[in-house]
């Protein structure tokens, strides 16, 4: 069969094709099926135009915020002496973190500490772990004192930087870590 | 090969798969916290691990009949086929020669991968959507694994993994899903693009992004920190409902507005499976996807949905393999399939 668009071509991609709301299948050459789904993509979202909206309005009590935590990340703060930084657990240098994307041991988690939480915060939308506790660890979990200070430093300093993102969520935090403290 | 008899059934999560949500997946991921993460361990630690791991998992009441295998002492094609039935993840078969094991408990349901990313990964796996009754049993094995074994956790941080994409709860919350009629309509991007916008990932389970083979997509969440383990189970089954519920619509669309073109494209999908002497493993996918459609949506009576879900595990390279206890090329692979398809099918060979 001959293209029905260009009538040159040999057919051989049908094509699903809509005019005035009624569908029809059309054989089309390769370069024809090109040109003609630009158009039919079109005509396609107006006959199932409930799609996105209706999905912003399902989803719209989900979190959201963008997950390219890497690269801002990085702009951001960058030090070249970061890169030196070892784990004194386990030897895992911050460069190497940065070309595998995978810490050493458990004790990375405090050696990298100012690069990690940023980046946990891009990635998570939080820092503070919300869910199941290890029972072996007490319920009562006991966050260091000086934690919850230093945060509250850091909320200082944002305040005074302008960074309102950054001091609501260090605000948010303090407060699940001093409520969980007065359990 | 080792796996022959196994290969001749799949995995009852499987067996009992209902239409469009075909199975939901919760995995846990755990840290040993007197050890450094897997890729950056010794040796002689890895070793330590699966032997602490294996020991812990013989006490746990849900692992009692459990097999423990270490992926060493299997050659290219077993670690293939365990992969194939979702048991291991690619990069715990390919991981090359590292000291690494996975337990497969009762009917498959429970896999614990030992030495993947992290020293622990606990998955499992059920039929349909069932992602609270999944997430409960791993959290009970979870629950007995711990009482043995020192977690890496932090008051602050949660469970410690390797990646930081995994830390908090270690849980991602999966759903596979078969969205053939927002394919065909091209309505596929649209849910894909909304549903990452609410920060869950979406991959082809065979395949990327709209290439996906077979029409099958995996759904699951990006976040797994500051959400506690409800949360995340009903954010993932949420969204997996939506979707679903779109998938229905666009049936019930082509369905009323396409009914010969569907037609036409299941039944040639039905002609070309019974007829076929040799058979790639794309082109299976792409068939019983169509004839999938088909079945649930009435046009295909003749064929069940467990019937689909055999052919779509059994065809698969190593399974083949498994199956005829021996290393076949891809072209007698494609014979092969070819021949299993069609007997499955109820179609007498003319050879
Ligand atoms: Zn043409
Ligand atoms: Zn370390």
């Amino acid at each position: 069969m001959l293209c029905e668009r260009c009538g040159k071509e040999e057919a051989t991609v049908p094509v699903i094709k809509i005019v005035g709301g009624e569908f029809t299948v059309m054989h089309l050459c390769d370069e024809c099926a090109e040109e003609v789904t630009g158009e039919i993509k079109k005509e396609m979202e107006s006959l199932f135009p409930s799609f996105p909206d209706l999905f912003s309005k399902i989803f719209s009590d989900f979190p959201s915020f963008h997950t390219e935590f890497f690269a801002p990340f990085e702009e951001k703060i960058k030090p070249p002496e970061v890169e030196e930084i070892k784990c004194p657990r386990c030897g895992l240098s911050y460069s190497d973190f940065r070309k595998t994307f995978q810490l050493g041991c458990s004790q990375c988690y405090e050696t990298f500490k100012e690069q990690l939480e940023p980046m946990l915060r891009r990635i998570h939308g939080s820092i503070i772990h919300k869910g199941k506790v290890p029972s072996k660890v007490p319920v009562k979990v006991k966050i260091p004192k000086d934690e919850i200070e230093e945060m509250k430093k850091k909320l200082q300093e944002a305040v005074k930087r302008e960074e309102y993102e950054e001091a609501a969520h260090l605000r948010d935090e303090i407060r699940v870590l001093e409520k969980r403290k007065k359990k | 090969m080792r796996f022959k008899e196994m290969a001749s059934k799949i995995s009852q999560w499987l067996e009992e798969s209902k239409e469009i949500v075909i199975s939901s997946r919760v995995r846990l991921a755990r840290n040993l916290a007197d050890f450094s993460f897997t890729h950056w361990a010794k040796k002689e630690d890895l070793a330590k691990i699966v032997e602490r791991v294996s020991k812990e998992a013989k006490t746990s009441s849900y692992l009692k009949n459990a097999l423990i295998i270490n992926l060493k002492e299997l050659d290219d094609i077993d670690r293939q086929f365990l992969m194939e039935r979702h048991l291991i993840s690619r990069e715990h078969a390919q991981g090359k020669g590292k000291e690494r094991a996975v337990i497969i408990g009762d009917k498959e349901i429970i896999s614990i991968m030992v030495n993947e990313e992290d020293h622990l990964r606990i998955q499992v796996t059920e039929s349909g959507l069932n992602l609270i009754e999944a997430w409960r049993l791993a959290t009970k094995i979870d629950n007995e694994l711990e009482k043995g074994l020192n977690y890496a956790f932090s008051e602050k941080y949660g469970y410690l993994t390797a990646c930081p994409t995994n830390t908090g709860t270690g849980l991602r919350a999966s759903v596979m899903i078969h969205l053939p009629a927002l394919v065909m309509s091209r309505q596929i991007n649209k849910v894909l693009d909304a549903v990452s916008r609410a920060n869950m990932a979406v991959r082809g389970i065979y395949g990327e992004g709209t290439q996906a083979q077979g029409d099958l997509f995996q759904v699951s969440n990006e976040i797994s920190l500051g959400e506690s383990e409800e949360e995340i189970v009903g954010h993932v089954e949420k969204a997996a409902r939506e979707i679903m519920e779109y998938e229905k619509g666009a049936r019930k669309r082509l369905l009323t507005q396409l009914e010969e073109r569907v037609r036409d494209s299941v039944s040639r999908a039905y002609g070309t499976l019974c007829s076929t002497y040799t058979i790639s493993s794309a082109e299976t996918l792409t068939l019983l996807s169509k004839l999938r459609l088909g079945t649930s949506i009435g046009l295909a009576k003749d064929i069940d949905i467990p019937t689909l879900n055999e052919l779509l595990i059994l065809t698969r390279p190593a399974h083949l393999q498994e199956i005829a206890g021996k290393k076949l090329s891809a072209p007698e692979r494609d014979v092969k399939r070819a021949a299993f398809i069609r007997s499955k099918l109820g179609i007498k060979s003319s050879e």
